[in-house]
């Protein structure tokens, strides 16, 4: 019954369990109290009001187990993306929100004991806690025990992406347990030594953090912070990372793509009412949309479907997306294509490879092909495969012949020959995989939409 | 304070800068109000903070 899943055996006070009909949380005998008075006092109200943590319901323990205390079914998350995936507005949203759950806890008489951006979800434009059982009891002068993880696995590369580019937020990838301060603090340029949090809590911080010879007494570890202390640590963090509303940026081309760079209206207006109608014959439960750009495409989808993952390699477009999502249908997060994320943690089962997570009943590759084609040298018959792989269903999927202005100008850049690139070629591919339901060519344009079923 | 819920390990370099933190803290939360009782006493305002409970 409650055999650890993959992603909660580090917890002793609790256990996420998946069964069929969802996620339960197991909460353990030795944690008792803490959770009572986090029930009890009001803080759990006090935070799932605000939408910072997930809402759940008790169930009766079905059978007779010692251990546990209590079972609970949280509200389900619809999809989860790893941080990694997150564009840099993502990662300052959920660093925001430790930060508020950690003050609101506070004045309840407790405090968080971990403290990683892999205890969020997000959903409908909110970063949401679903650890429940991640507070313990705050006393005048305790330290805080998971401060040196918040630094290094919130603080630091927010602090990375904050000066040096968002691509650090991909890296994170590669530290799934946090980097080590003294490595964040060599990658920081000079002017960070000059911003107070960066310089205490990263830089100075990073002198200690890795020392771990250091005997500590009893004594030192009750030398921590009063209640006055911690909370207005807790606000100099909070006071910092609101004004760090912009990451440093490189240039980028693909965030005004509809504004600047597209064909003509009736292109557009005739492409929408295609999708649109295919979407409301279909009605599919989920889509992904690969390549979403600016996330017009999500947003027709999550009018029709009860799940749209949008997924952009374009942090900047998925930050645009991220600020317009306003119900829980839609999410976004940065993904590319010919580098999806795999599958990573203890026995590759921490976390789960996007192709397992994202894979939804249609998936749109719209203005995508020749992207695939000509960058990632992909030919047809390998894209085919990989849209009947991600797809249990469906694709809608949109070819650009090699007359469009925009295909002209990615094959000459890469220097390959259209020679192969034809239309009866991709059809052949597809046929392979799929079946072609519907083809529609799409008025004022060199561009052909295919609805297609497995 | 190390009961068994904790499963993260703090680190002890880390526990001991939080000593030192806390003496930091100290003198800046002194500075803070020195700063704020002037900017009373000249402006006649004190700074807005941000409010974390009542952010929505």
């Amino acid at each position: 019954m409650t055999k650890p899943n993959e992603i909660s055996f580090r917890d002793t006070a609790a256990r996420v369990t998946k069964k069929e009909n969802g996620y339960f949380r197991y909460i353990f005998n030795e944690y008792k109290t803490e959770y009572d008075h986090l029930m009890q006092s009001g803080l759990y109200d006090a935070l799932v009001e605000k939408h910072l943590l997930v809402a759940h319901k008790e169930l009766p323990v079905e059978e007779a187990n010692y251990n546990v205390y209590k079972l609970l079914y949280p509200t389900q998350i619809n999809f989860q993306s790893y941080p990694f995936e997150w564009s840099y507005s993502q990662w300052v949203k959920a660093i925001l929100a430790y930060l508020r759950i950690n003050h609101i806890a506070l004045q309840f008489g407790m405090i968080l004991k971990d403290a990683t951006p892999y205890n969020f979800y997000l959903t409908g434009g909110k970063a949401i806690m679903f650890d429940t059982s991640s507070f313990i009891f705050f006393k005048e002068n305790d330290s805080w025990l998971a401060y040196r993880q918040f630094c290094e696995e919130f603080l630091g590369p927010i602090s990375l992406m904050h000066y040096n580019g968002t691509r650090w937020g991909k890296l994170t990838m590669s530290a799934l347990r946090g980097m080590p301060l003294d490595f964040i603090s060599k990658q920081l340029p000079l002017k960070s030594w000059f911003n107070l949090t960066t310089l205490l809590h990263i830089h100075l911080h990073g002198k200690y953090s890795g020392k771990s010879e250091i005997a500590v007494t009893k004594e030192v570890t009750k030398k921590g912070f009063s209640l006055e202390k911690i909370l207005s640590l807790n606000k100099m963090i909070f006071a910092t990372i609101s004004k760090w509303t912009k990451a440093y940026q490189f240039n980028n081309h693909w965030v005004n793509y509809y504004e600047n760079d597209i064909e003509s209206a009736a292109y557009l207006v005739d492409k929408e009412q295609m999708i649109r109608k295919w979407l409301n014959d279909i009605e599919p439960e989920t889509v992904l949309d690969l390549g979403a750009n600016t996330g017009k495409f999500s947003f027709i989808a999550a009018e029709y479907a009860t799940r749209v993952i949008a997924v952009e390699y374009d942090d900047i477009c998925v930050d645009g997306i991220e600020s317009q999502i306003k119900d829980e249908k839609t999410l976004t997060l940065i993904g590319e294509i010919s580098e999806p994320t795999p599958s990573l943690g203890f026995d590759h089962k921490e976390f789960s490879s996007i192709l397992v997570r994202a894979k939804s009943e249609m998936t749109f590759g719209l203005a995508l092909i020749h992207h695939l084609y000509f960058t990632n040298y992909l030919n047809f018959n390998q894209i085919a495969n990989y849209f009947s792989n991600i797809s249990t269903q469906y694709s809608i999927i949109e070819f650009i012949d090699k007359e469009d202005q925009k295909v002209k100008i990615i094959s000459k850049n890469k220097g390959i020959t259209t020679e192969l690139y034809t239309q009866e070629g991709f059809e052949k591919s597809l046929m392979k995989y799929f079946k072609i339901i519907e083809k529609h060519k799409i008025a004022d344009s060199a561009r052909t939409l295919y609805l297609l079923k497995k | 304070m190390f009961d068994s819920l904790i499963y993260i390990d703090p680190g002890s370099g880390s526990l001991l800068f939080q000593a030192i933190l806390s003496g930091l803290l100290t003198i800046l939360v002194f500075f803070k109000q020195i700063v704020a009782y002037l900017r009373l006493r000249i402006f006649g305002k004190t700074k807005k903070e941000v409010d974390l409970d009542n952010l929505d």
